[in-house]
This record gives structure tokens, C-alpha cells and sequence, in this order.
């Protein structure tokens, strides 16, 4: 049976086939230089390593039957909501700036997951603040400001 | 040598030059153990601090935050498996396996320790033999960087415990991204597809935070509403007798070779964990032990990523060359105070070379107590609840990414990254080979095309440079005892399945 064990290298050989095409559309250096190898050597060399390591890999599943992974769900609902969450996050921050962003996704993020605990979101709002404080005022390093300010 | 020595150690402990290494230090700490912030930036930050001060003082508080800086990564790595510093994600490998077993204090006092002597022993070697390790670091030229780099690279093999090919595999993939951007010797745009944030390459840092932090708050996630295993009761033992004499040979070997490669313009601290981590584990009695909590493994790479902090100090000093970017940092700090760093230093003002070499033997002695006495604090964080950390490893994590270049475009990166070092986990597929080919791709590249350019073409070099081929053979080396090795184990699991 077909597993993740021979579909995740099959995949990857689709995608260093994508990248060989690329490579020859590298532009030509403006001036020649007397070199034996150019800009498209060492991705050449990458690529092909890349899909042996593929092939032998799924050699080495149908030959030596190593152990294969576990066969758990690759993304669950909980690592799924994760990503959405950065995702957002990281949206909102470009938006609204970090501060604003971060109070209202810290929030958001206990109030979804049903915290009661009054104690857990004066933690959230002291870190935001803090960290605020700490980059802004004490390293001078500029925090994300939104679009707005 | 030596009054100029007993001089420097009074302005260290001199009431104007004390508190300000102490403030360095502990500065330096802090930020390094903020992800994103590294020892580098630190020093940067704290630059225009010293525009005001007499330069022993300026130097000393920059040389603090040096030294702070590269310990201070290792606490975030060892306790969130989110190193602050590139310098410490080596220290992710067996520091976070102990904290996952309960035992985050045993790990810091080892990291503290190991720091300690990497840093100390890197000291005394910059006082020792400054102007001779000069001299074999000037020896360096294209064909044996490239030399370094593929020893660097042979580690991926080691570091992969499973299966060389997945480690392998993950090593390809940081070597094809370390090829994004301006090809370094014809400046040819290499897949930046007309992306202008591409044209610089991708940032190690971002990658960094993406693969070890962010993919680490996905799998937590996951984890979130299950019951923690019963033998991760957390304990506040700290590093036993029988810990200390194990990690001391390993820990010392480590420094030496730290303070080399620091030496050598252009290897950093994080090359010199890695490199460190092979060596140990390529010697030590029971390699199966490394990545599951190693003693052994997690000193080779604190006191190799310390160790480096002397020696990059050795060509910077003595040439007025910079070796790494800290150096680089530091070089502009002297300059602001009107000296000239360069052989004439030592000759015209060896009261500020002496005083900070003192300063940094006070500096280490200084960080190995903040490490030992802020043990029971820094353990705290362990005690935070998950539903808490997640989103604290998740904020810190963007505001780190987004801090290098005031970029969104970093932070994009960070999370690409994290959602990859997250599906590989899943397949098995370490991600520690992508950020060591990350690191050590370009200088292959680079060097590798410029000896070739050297040679006319001719793949000489490989044999005709003694340090080169002396690197080439250590690689060969490395990559025959790691299979061997890999060899044994399986004859082992096949005779006791």
C-alpha cells in the first residue's frame, strides 16, 4: 500500500523536477568570468542529490521494510487551528500594529479555548505590555506599527 | 605581560569599569535569550550607549554583552526548544530532551558551566597565543574554507539518528534554500522571482525561529488537552559530581576547538557548536546517548559556541580584522573611541588590550554565577502552563523574525518555516540539517567556486593545500565512523530486536 513513506519523497521529486526546470532560466552573468563552474552548478548538483536521496528512500521502504512512521493524521484540528492562528496574527500585526494585535489575538486565543481563569489573561496583557516595553523603550528596536499610525 | 595582566584585572574590578561589565553581562543574557535577538544585535543595540564612556569601560560593557549574549541563547533553547541565538540551537538537541525528562535545571547548570569553561579557556588561549593563532588564521584562504564548510557539512549525517537518508534529505532542502538570492560570485538572481526581499537570500534567523520554535508551538498545540507523561516531574537538581567529570574532557576539547574556529575569520559561534557536537558524538562512548540528553553533547556545544567568543577576538586585536560580525561590531566601537585595532594596539595601548582581556576573564566568572544563581528563575518558565506558553512562544517568535529587518516579509518566512520543520517532524525528517546546510551552504558555495577560480579550473586545491586536505580527510573520516556506526546499531536492533 501506497504510504506516506514513498508519497513524501514522490513529492519531493515532482518539486526538484519543477526546480531543474528553473535552473536553466538563470540569467547570464553581465560580464563572462573564466570559471569553470557558474551560478547554476551548485543547485544542479543539489537537485540531483536531492532525487537520488528521493529514490533511494523509496528504494529503502520496498527493499530493507524499514519501520515506517506512525500512521497518524499528518495535520490535527489542534496543530490546524495553530496555523490559523499565526496566520492571523501575523495579518492583524501588519494591520493594527503589534501591540493592538497582540492584545486582541492573546484574548481571543483564551477566550476560544474556554479559559475561565481571570489570573491567565492579566499574564497575557502583562506580557504584551512587557514585551512592548522591552523592545520599544529599553532596546529602542521598532515593534510593528500597522498601517494606521 | 603579566603587570600589564594584574593591571587590567584592577580596572576590571575598578568602581567605574565593574557595574558596567555586570550591566553587559546581564544585558546580554536577557537578550540572548530572547528569540530573534542575537549576541550580534546586542552589541549593536548597546553601541551608542558607549559613545559617552572612557573606552576600557565602552569595550568591557560590548564585550559583556558578548559573552552574556551567546550563554543567554542557550536558555530559551534548552527550556522552549526556541534557541535565541543561532549559536545555540545545537544546545536544542540534548538541553531540551533533559527539560522534556524534568530535568531543565541539571541542564542549565551543565550549559552554565560548560559556557563557563568554553569562555574561560578561550580567554586565557586569546592571552596566551593571540599573535600565533593570528598567524594560522591568515593561512585561510578560499580552498580551505570550503575545506571547513564540507566538514561542517559531513555533521548532518551525525545528527540524523534515525535515518542518514532523512537527515540527508533535510540537508538538500537548506542547501537549496541558502541558493535564494544573488549568486555570490556573478551576482545572477537565483529563484527570487523578481521578489526584491528574496534578492538578499534568506535569513538564518527567521528559518531558525521557524523550525525550531514555531514548528515546536504547533506540536504543543497538539498536545495541549492530553495528560503530561508521568516521568516529566520537574525536579531543581542541578548538575551532579558524576555530570561534572563526564562533561570536563568533552567540555575543555570543545573550548580549544571553539577558540580555533572563532579564530578563523568568518566561522561563527554556530558553526562551532555543531562542529563541537559531531566531534563529541564521533568520540563518545555511547553516541546513541546524544539527542536524548546528552551530558556530553550539551557541553561540547555550550563550551564550543563560548569558546568562540575569545578566539574571534584573536584576528580583530591582533590584524584589525574582523572575524565574525560581533568583531565587526566591536572593530566600529574601537574606532569610535580613537583606537586603531592592529598589531600597534598592543604596543600603544596595552592597558585597554589587557583590560579587556581581564575583563572577559571577570565577564565569564560573572555569567557562570547569573547562570547558576538565575537557575530557579529561569526554571519558572517551565512552570507556566502550556495553554500559556504556546502563544508566549508564538508572539515572541513573530516579533523576533520581525525585528532583524523590520520585515514582514521575515515573519513570512518564520512561519513558512515552522509549517515545514512541522510537516517534516511528522516524516520523521529532522530539522537541525536544513539550518546547518543554511549556514554552511554559502560558504561552500562561495569559496568552493572562488578556489576553483583560483586554480583555473583545477580541482587541485582538494589535495595540493595541507589544511584543506587535512579538513577533506577529517570529513571522509567523519562520514565513515558515522555510517559505521549506524552500521553497528542496526546489527544491534537485528541481534536484540
Amino acid at each position: 500500500m501506497l504510504n506516506r513513506e514513498v508519497i513524501f519523497p514522490v513529492i519531493l521529486i515532482a518539486f526538484s523536477a519543477v526546480v531543474l526546470a528553473l535552473i536553466p532560466q538563470f540569467q547570464m552573468p553581465l560580464y563572462s568570468q573564466d570559471a569553470s563552474v557558474g551560478a547554476k552548478f551548485f543547485p544542479t548538483v543539489i537537485i540531483l542529490g536531492q532525487i537520488a536521496i528521493c529514490i533511494a528512500l523509496i528504494v529503502q521502504h520496498f527493499v530493507k521494510k524499514v519501520e515506517t512512521t506512525e500512521a497518524k493524521a499528518i495535520v490535527s484540528k489542534m496543530s490546524l487551528l495553530g496555523l490559523v492562528f499565526l496566520v492571523l496574527y501575523a495579518v492583524l500585526i501588519s494591520v493594527v500594529g503589534y501591540l493592538i494585535a497582540s492584545l486582541i489575538s492573546f484574548t481571543g486565543y483564551l477566550v476560544f479555548l474556554k479559559v475561565k481563569k481571570p489570573l491567565y489573561y492579566i499574564v497575557a496583557w502583562v506580557f504584551v505590555f512587557a514585551i512592548y516595553y522591552l523592545f520599544a523603550k529599553v532596546f529602542f528596536i521598532s515593534l510593528p506599527e500597522g498601517m494606521f499610525y | 605581560m603579566f603587570e600589564y595582566l594584574i593591571g587590567g584585572l584592577a580596572t576590571a574590578f575598578s568602581p567605574t569599569v565593574l557595574p558596567v561589565l555586570l550591566f553587559g553581562v546581564v544585558g546580554g543574557v536577557v537578550l540572548g535569550a530572547l528569540p530573534g535577538l542575537t549576541a550580534t544585535m546586542g552589541v549593536a543595540i548597546l553601541l551608542p550607549f558607549t559613545f559617552g564612556m572612557e573606552p576600557t569601560a565602552a569595550l568591557v560593557m560590548l564585550i559583556g554583552v558578548y559573552i552574556g549574549g551567546i550563554y543567554g541563547g542557550s536558555i530559551a533553547a534548552i527550556l522552549l526548544k526556541t534557541p535565541g541565538t543561532p549559536a545555540s540551537a545545537a544546545s536544542v538537541l540534548d538541553g531540551y530532551s533533559m527539560t522534556l525528562k524534568g530535568q531543565a535545571a541539571r541542564a542549565l547548570s551543565i550549559s552554565a558551566v560548560a559556557s563557563f569553561i568554553g569562555g574561560l579557556t578561550s580567554t586565557i588561549v586569546l592571552i596566551a597565543i593571540a599573535p600565533m593563532l593570528a598567524k594560522f588564521a591568515l593561512r585561510f584562504n578560499a580552498p580551505e574554507y570550503f575545506a571547513l564548510a564540507l566538514f561542517g557539512l559531513t555533521i548532518i549525517a551525525s545528527v540524523a539518528s534515525k535515518n542518514i537518508l532523512k537527515g540527508l534529505l533535510a540537508g538538500t532542502i537548506g542547501l537549496l534554500v541558502s541558493t535564494v538570492g544573488l549568486d555570490p560570485v556573478t551576482s545572477v538572481p537565483r529563484f527570487t522571482f523578481g521578489i526584491m526581499d528574496l534578492y538578499s537570500g534568506i535569513n538564518v534567523i527567521p528559518v531558525l525561529i521557524g523550525l525550531f520554535a514555531i514548528s515546536e508551538a504547533l506540536t504543543q498545540l497538539e498536545h495541549l488537552f492530553l495528560k503530561a507523561k508521568a516521568n516529566s516531574e520537574f525536579n531543581y537538581k542541578l548538575l551532579s559530581l558524576k555530570d561534572l567529570k563526564t562533561m570536563l574532557p568533552t567540555a575543555f576539547k570543545s573550548a580549544l576547538m571553539g577558540t580555533s574556529i572563532g579564530s578563523v575569520p568568518g566561522a561563527g559561534a554556530d558553526i562551532s557548536a555543531f562542529v563541537c557536537y559531531n566531534e563529541a558524538k564521533r568520540v563518545a562512548k555511547n553516541p546513541d546517548e546524544f539527542g536524548q540528553g546528552s551530558v556530553q553533547g550539551l557541553a561540547a556545544a555550550e563550551a564550543g559556541n563560548n569558546g568562540v567568543t575569545g578566539g574571534s577576538l584573536v584576528p580583530l586585536l591582533t590584524l584589525g580584522v574582523p572575524g565574525d560580525a560581533v568583531a565587526a561590531v566591536l572593530l566600529g566601537a574601537l574606532i569610535i573611541q580613537g583606537l586603531t585595532p592592529g598589531p600597534l594596539l598592543f604596543s600603544q595601548n596595552p592597558e585597554i588590550v589587557y583590560g579587556i582581556f581581564s575583563s572577559m576573564l571577570v565577564g565569564n566568572i560573572i555569567m557562570l554565577l547569573v547562570g547558576l544563581l538565575g537557575i530557579r528563575f529561569f526554571c519558572k518558565i517551565t512552570e507556566v502552563p502550556k495553554i500559556l506558553m504556546i502563544p508566549i512562544i508564538i508572539f515572541l517568535s513573530i516579533v523576533g523574525a520581525y525585528a532583524i529587518n523590520n520585515s514582514m516579509f521575515d515573519v513570512g518566512i518564520a512561519i513558512g518555516f515552522g509549517v515545514l520543520g512541522f510537516l517534516l517532524s511528522k516524516m520523521d525528517v529532522p530539522s537541525s540539517p536544513i539550518l546547518l546546510a543554511i549556514i554552511l551552504g554559502p560558504m561552500a558555495e562561495q569559496n568552493l567556486r572562488k578556489s576553483l577560480l583560483m586554480f583555473e579550473g583545477s580541482w587541485s586545491f582538494l589535495y595540493e593545500r595541507p589544511i584543506a586536505l587535512a579538513f577533506i580527510l577529517l570529513a571522509v573520516f567523519s562520514v565513515y565512523s558515522t555510517m559505521r556506526r549506524h552500521k553497528k546499531a542496526r546489527q544491534a536492533e537485528s541481534e536484540n530486536p
